[in-house]
């Protein structure tokens, strides 16, 4: 077992017989997080199935043979804990919140409907119905309408490009087998990572993970998925939502290749500077000085294959569109162009320094940090955030900027609830 | 000064509770756990001391309260916070208004005196008073893209007729268009003074320094209060036909709400226990039964706010449009079984543990704790109600339930919103 030294405790990472990979802190809290991350996003899924990752994450709350359907969620729940799980293009990952007297029957549960799940005609048959319903909400909802949008532009024919819910058609198409065999590919011990934060002792922790996550024959990892980014090519569009009842613009920038994660990080000190409290350059002029946006948000995507550097603005009036896409494009061409000033620099590091400080509060924020750094690969270096994003310089920000965002390159968006603005 | 009592293990730290000789409450929880210390300063009786002309006072207070103060301009406040890399924010809610922050430890002090300074004398600029209003007017039309809003909008204006809980926080756009500086600098000094502030603090602090530096900050603070009224309640009924709202949306939005009683009705601890029963998490009656058996939502829940006067208590899911009638059916038959008979047994002491299990949950964090023993405070409950709470919750019997089921949730206000066609066949 290798140890990770961070400033509270050390973090332990491991590998068990069965292949699953643990990452473990103790910390004194009365509540344990557990978080089971399983390499198979909706990136994973074949094209004709549409859907079938987010589709499976469903499927597993419906029980195994040992926790039917209800008993799962009635046992986590009952002594107030919560449970819940998330898909996105590059993993799923399934966590529970318990107190922390409860947290062995909890794993044992968790882990025993996530490699053992029914997966049962009639259960996928509500289950689909279920989904659609989702389908359907998302649908009426004007920010995930666009970004469907975005993604389909930015990705091309790259996975990411697909709707991680399906569509109505692909979801017809997936069966109680289909679900059984994207299950067994990847919902192996040796394609998961689980972590746990609370005051468990290590022993006992390893001993139960070794009884209900044992070794699976036959089962080896799997390739990832080679599939190159499209070119993407500067690209304005509009898009017309009677439901709407204000406009969004989006620009939206395709970041390929970050093989580093100080990149990523840098991004992030990029979207501060221009979005992250009344001072940020982009906040300031644009909601404080001018009121031309109700809200203006700057956000890094990070995402295995390539993510996305986006700026969303919502705003009321389509007159003053090209008003605020002027004030974005000096904004951005100026980070390009000049030196951030040092001081302005200190605060946004200060900023997300802090964030991060703030972020990490409870077992459960912090067994989320460690899950999804350790399945980008870059748990380690994530321990020295806060003192890597302190060092970066006026000239690394120009640079990424000068990189990553030229105004030329732009994909751009305007969703507007009038007909014809 | 006197220290009124110190009690409590059931928080992390200990806390304490002190008068400040101005009338100003103050409550101080020592966790050292992590490096954050987080405070909130509250003051009554929020929306409930707004008139029907003024709805969104208090959240226009709120965005222009960091907008400037007598000695420090808009653009030096920001500076003050981010330079820290601290967090400081407020809000306008039904019951109260609450100024929020959240630093780490070393930064505290310094966070502290600028909220405190906010508090006591904001300038409400003009020309920052006239942006915020602008753009609250855009934020209630956003509000209008989510069904959930639009019907639970419905209902409260049915529930509550001119009751500020009728209206969200933001207010509505005539009320907000007509309100000016003058009418938030007027606020201001009707309401903010030290009888009516509770001051809540949670982190790895000295209780005792904390406490010096809170009075040295607030101490010298001598304003003198105005009484003010509770507004009185309506009592409508609900109309024979269902509320319907068309909206061009996939799905329909079915809510059934009903007036349920207050914090301090002895009812509250029983309606708290049927909302979790009917729709709180993955095991609840509302979930099992809509979503999983029946596939008819995939957001399906129970809402009842704890709140000074009485608080709505609704149920909701949103359904393909072409499911709204058979929705509305499987969802008043739900509240129809309620009424019928007592609920067994084993399900109240599921709902009692998951309820009790939760209410510890909603503790880990500085802010949260900061948050909820300021709030019972506010509320004229006290900070000790976090005690009192479980205590009461575990008295609760089937009984109980029934009676407060058949006194409260007899007959619902019906609100829809979604496609044309789906609303005429049911209304």
């Amino acid at each position: 077992m290798s140890q990770l030294l961070c400033p509270t405790s050390p973090i332990h990472t491991t590998t068990l017989s069965s292949g699953l990979q643990v990452v473990y802190q103790y910390v004194p809290a009365p509540v344990v997080a557990i978080d089971f991350w399983v390499r198979a996003g909706a990136a994973a899924e074949p094209e004709c199935y549409n859907g079938l990752a987010h589709a499976l994450e469903h499927m597993v709350f419906r029980g195994s043979q040992d926790f039917p359907a209800g008993a799962f969620d009635h046992l986590i729940e009952k002594h107030g804990g919560m449970t819940n799980a998330a898909t996105s293009q590059d993993y799923a990952h399934y966590y529970i919140l318990t107190a922390l007297e409860y947290w062995r029957e909890g794993l044992t549960a968790l882990a025993d409907i996530l490699l053992r799940p029914s997966l049962g005609a009639e259960a996928w048959e509500q289950e689909r119905a279920v989904i659609a319903e989702e389908l359907g909400q998302a649908q009426d909802h004007p920010d995930w309408v666009g970004q469907q949008v975005l993604w389909r532009h930015c990705y091309g024919a790259h996975p990411y490009g697909r709707p991680i819910l399906g569509t109505a058609d692909s979801l017809a198409r997936i069966t109680p087998e289909v679900l059984r065999e994207f299950h067994r590919q990847y919902y192996h011990p040796g394609n998961m990572t689980v972590v746990v934060v609370g005051a468990i002792p290590w022993e006992s922790l390893e001993a139960v993970l070794e009884q209900v996550c044992p070794t699976v024959a036959g089962a080896g990892t799997v390739p990832p998925l080679v599939c190159p980014l499209p070119r993407v090519t500067p690209w304005r569009s509009q898009l017309h939502l009677p439901q709407a009842e204000q406009g969004r613009l989006w620009w939206v920038w395709p970041v390929a290749g970050v093989g580093e994660v100080t990149t990523g990080w840098g991004l992030d000190l990029v979207a501060t500077l221009l979005s992250g409290g009344r001072l940020a350059r982009l906040t300031q002029r644009l909601r404080e000085e001018l009121g031309w946006v109700q809200d203006i948000d700057c956000h890094y995507h990070q995402q295995v294959a390539g993510g996305l550097w986006q700026i969303t603005a919502w705003l009321s009036n389509a007159e003053g569109l090209a008003a605020v896409e002027a004030v974005l494009h000096q904004e951005v061409t100026l980070l390009q162009e000049e030196l951030v000033p040092r001081e302005e620099l200190r605060r946004a590091q200060r900023q997300l320094c802090h964030a991060y400080t703030f972020g990490t509060e409870t077992p459960q924020q912090m067994a989320r940090l460690y899950g999804y750094y350790h399945q980008m690969g870059w748990l380690e270096q994530s321990l020295g955030y806060r003192e890597r994003l302190r060092q970066f310089r006026p000239e690394e920000v120009q640079r990424l900027a000068q990189m990553y965002l030229s105004p030329q390159q732009v994909v751009r968006l305007w969703l507007t609830p009038e007909e014809s603005a | 000064m006197t220290l009124e009592l110190q009690a409590s293990g059931s928080l992390q730290g200990r806390w304490y509770r002190w008068g400040l000789d101005n009338g100003l409450t103050l409550l101080v929880v020592d966790n050292p756990a992590v490096d954050i210390v987080a405070a909130r300063l509250f003051l009554r009786p929020g929306m409930l001391g707004e008139a029907p002309h003024q709805w969104g006072l208090n959240h226009l207070v709120a965005a222009t309260l960091t907008k400037g103060t007598h000695q420090r301009s808009a653009q030096a406040i920001a500076l003050a916070v981010e330079s820290l890399g601290a967090s400081l924010g407020t809000e306008a809610a039904p019951d109260y208004f609450v100024l929020g922050l959240k630093a780490v430890a070393g930064d505290f002090a310094e966070l502290f005196a600028l909220a405190s300074e906010l508090w006591r004398c904001p300038s409400f600029p003009a020309a920052e008073v006239a942006l915020e209003q602008q753009l609250t007017l855009q934020g209630l039309r956003l509000q209008q893209e989510q069904p959930f809003t639009l019907a639970y909008d419905q209902l409260r204006r049915a529930l509550y007729p001119d009751h500020p809980y009728s209206v969200s926080t933001l207010g509505t756009q005539e009320s907000v268009m007509s309100l000016t500086a003058e009418d938030l600098q007027a606020y201001h000094q009707r309401y903010f003074c030290p009888a009516h502030t509770v001051v809540s603090i949670c982190g790895r602090v000295e209780p005792q320094r904390v406490r010096d530096w809170v009075e040295r900050c607030l101490g010298d603070w001598q304003v003198p209060c105005t009484n003010w009224k509770l507004p009185v309640l309506p009592t409508p009924s609900p109309p024979p036909a269902p509320l319907g709202l068309a909206r061009p949306t996939h799905q329909s939005l079915v809510m059934l709400g009903y007036r349920g009683p207050a914090v301090t009705s002895a009812d509250y601890p029983a309606m708290k226990l049927l909302s979790t029963y009917l729709g709180n998490g993955l095991s609840s009656r509302l979930f099992v039964e809509l979503r999983e058996k029946q596939g008819l939502a995939y957001d399906v829940s129970a809402f009842y706010p704890t709140r000074w006067q009485s608080a709505p208590f609704g149920v909701y899911l949103g359904t393909a449009a072409t499911n709204t009638r058979l929705a509305l059916g499987k969802l008043a038959a739900e509240m129809q079984r309620l009424l019928a008979a007592p609920l067994p047994e084993a399900e109240l002491l599921t709902a009692r543990s998951k309820l009790l299990g939760q209410y510890a949950m909603g503790k880990q964090t500085n802010a949260q704790i900061a948050q909820l023993l300021g709030w019972y405070e506010v509320l004229g409950l006290g900070a000790d109600y976090d005690l009192e709470f479980p205590r009461l919750i575990q008295q609760m019997t089937p009984e109980h339930l029934w009676r407060a089921a058949q006194h409260y949730l007899r007959q619902p206000w019906v609100s829809l919103v979604g496609p044309e066609p789906a609303l005429a066949e049911i209304t």
